[in-house]
């Protein structure tokens, strides 16, 4: 108990209750939603939020051009941000650890192969890649995290590779070796362990930039359809009018630039956490 | 006469690289009886660590391959054995230590657990049993506190515990062979002799036959019962530890002993050997030692000189020592 408190001592605070609050309104959202995010209500359109000339304490953050509640839609928004961005990671930080621990430890052909291929995957522009696959599979939560997901393993294969070349010299691999251990066991019981705290590092970095890319894909249309509430397609829907209501843009962008900058400083400080301490240790 | 547990034949280990093939291990002989410890000494580069990843099928692929000879481990061909008969084998019949104590253990992973992985790869015993037997390894390599050790971690032990504990990751499944590559050449002086001796010690209790490979004579000196002087990839001289240190045959041999700093001389310059061990990638015709020897005659630079017998299990590669027997 003591060392798991220990282990977060110097957590950066606001980042965290950022995402803490993101987190809560992704998991309790549907239940503490003043009104149903997906319900119009042509008669109460364009409620400017509450303090506002015009606002109202039922819609404490107004509604959007059909008349559905927005803070209902940005609490529901963030379960599928959250989803979105922390399956993407998982696929991207799946793939791209497989094909480094393969590449890096079994070196050769196989790592020239799979190294050619992810600087291929580096050099191109993301969102065009991204537009254009969106565009192949079609609209759909499944497809955009599968986009995401193959858009973003490159990153994570280029640093965990030259995280296992270096592990590869280390004594205690070949020592794995000399006492009969095969190869399967050796990736799983020495290298993999060793590069988790990378990793994670990167998985938390990787997060802000699911969510923005999710958002970008949203926005042109290529990621989830209305009436979804999601806050990238959010922003595209109030785009047309954001010289009347212009809270229907700016608070769906301040949530997600919000949520995109708590993850990355929560993974600066866990890069710096967890690098030197090790080294340090070692 | 005891048992032989290992008999090297001839094996050759060469590397292809972009430059030409690098003849690292050149036609190496040996061999090894039960209780007994063969050392291997020689300089940087002459092919020692290469011998002892030959044995246990560990050498660097794709560069890397043995092109030749055989090794004999209780009469069975190692060479001939397929990966995954070598991984059965590995840790269980023969086992290694390296050298540097301070990457030998992955850090991430408790002492307990480092020492029994070899026990739980290679057998079947129930989990306490493993748990056991792991602590009982640990205090044959003479850890305090055994018990409470089991769940430290490597970074809170110092270097020389550290390759106590990688020796007792080695015998975890007393193996029969047991190379130790260079096991002293980290560690401070006192820490070093404590190993040797615990070595020693090991030896005698378990009857494990060992091949202690270093360039420090003073652990040759202590532990070993026969000694093996290589050169350039080749074995140029095989003889019990007191004949190497009173009556050496090899010139090398001989230019290496004089080359040792001597106490209560005074003052005088160390010997050196004159010019530069042979590029591996092209060996001089005859003897590899030829350029650099006191000695050399016509023939040293045209005809190589084959392992021949001088004497009670002293063999030499040299043209000086005469005819003799062929040692084949």
């Amino acid at each position: 108990m003591i060392r798991i408190a220990r282990a977060f001592k110097g957590i950066p605070r606001i980042p965290i209750v950022i995402l803490a609050l993101v987190v809560a309104a992704a998991i309790f959202g549907p239940w503490i939603v003043p009104f149903n995010p997906e319900e119009s209500d042509l008669v109460n359109q364009f409620i400017p939020p509450f303090g506002m000339e015009g606002g109202s304490g039922a819609h404490l953050l107004g509604t959007d051009h059909l008349g559905r509640d927005f803070l209902s839609r940005l609490i529901v928004g963030a379960r599928i941000s959250l989803m979105v961005g922390a399956m993407a990671v998982f696929f991207s930080g799946f793939i791209g650890t497989v094909v480094a621990i393969t590449a890096g430890y079994l070196g050769g052909i196989v790592d020239a192969i799979l190294m050619r291929m992810t600087d291929a995957m580096l050099s191109m522009p993301y969102l065009l890649i991204g537009v254009a696959l969106a565009g192949i599979l079609g609209p759909g939560l499944l497809n955009l995290v599968i986009v995401l997901g193959v858009l973003g393993w490159a990153s994570y294969a280029r640093v965990i590779r030259s995280e296992v070349l270096k592990l590869k010299t280390l004594d205690f691999v070949v020592v794995a070796r000399i006492t009969g251990c095969g190869l399967g066991r050796i990736l799983w019981r020495h290298i993999f362990p060793n590069i988790v705290n990378t990793l994670i590092v990167l998985a938390t970095l990787h997060f802000g930039t699911a969510i923005i890319l999710a958002a970008s894909l949203s926005f042109l249309g290529m990621g989830v359809s209305p009436p979804t509430p999601e806050w990238g397609l959010m922003v595209a829907e109030g785009r047309e009018f954001i010289d009347s209501a212009w809270w229907l843009v700016t608070l769906p962008g301040l949530c997600i630039l919000l949520t995109c900058l708590a993850a990355n400083l929560l993974g600066d400080w866990l890069r710096q956490r967890l690098d030197p301490k090790f080294r340090e240790r070692a | 006469m005891t048992e032989t547990v290992l008999r090297v034949e001839d094996v050759k280990t060469h590397f292809v690289t972009g430059s030409g093939v690098v003849k690292a291990v050149d036609g190496v002989s040996f061999s090894v009886g039960k209780g007994e410890t063969l050392g291997i000494v020689g300089e940087s580069g002459c092919g020692k660590s290469m011998t002892a990843l030959s044995i246990l099928r560990m050498v660097p692929a794709p560069a890397g391959r043995i092109v030749g000879g055989k090794v004999f481990l209780c009469g069975e061909d190692l060479l001939q054995k397929s990966e995954k008969e070598m991984q059965t084998i590995r840790g269980s019949r023969i086992s290694m230590i390296l050298q540097d104590p301070m990457t030998s253990l992955d850090p991430l992973f408790t002492i307990g657990d480092q020492v029994a992985e070899p026990i739980r790869t290679h057998s079947k015993t129930h989990a306490l049993n493993v748990l056991a037997r792991a602590t009982e390894m640990l205090r044959l390599v003479k850890i305090p506190s055994p018990s409470a050790r089991m769940s430290s971690y490597p970074h809170q032990m110092s270097g020389g515990m550290r390759q106590r504990i990688v020796a007792a990751i080695a015998l975890a499944c007393e193996p029969e062979l047991l190379i130790a590559d260079e096991p002293t050449t980290s560690l401070d002086v006192t820490t070093q002799a404590q190993l040797i001796a615990l070595l020693k010690d090991i030896q005698q209790k378990l009857g494990v036959a060992m091949i202690v490979i270093t360039h420090d004579f003073g652990v040759i000196s202590r532990i070993c019962h026969r000694v093996a002087v290589m050169y350039a990839g080749r074995i140029v001289e095989t003889a019990d530890v007191q004949t190497v240190f009173g009556a050496p045959s090899h010139p090398y041999t001989i230019a290496l002993l004089k080359s040792l700093p001597r106490f209560g001389a005074g003052l005088e310059r160390l010997h050196t050997i004159g010019g530069q061990p042979p590029d591996l990638r092209d060996l001089p015709k005859g003897c590899s030692f030829a350029p650099r020897c006191a000695h050399v005659m016509d023939i040293c630079t045209t005809e190589f000189p084959s392992q021949r017998d001088i004497g009670a299990g002293h063999t030499v590669c040299c043209h000086l020592a005469g005819p003799g027997r062929s040692a084949q």
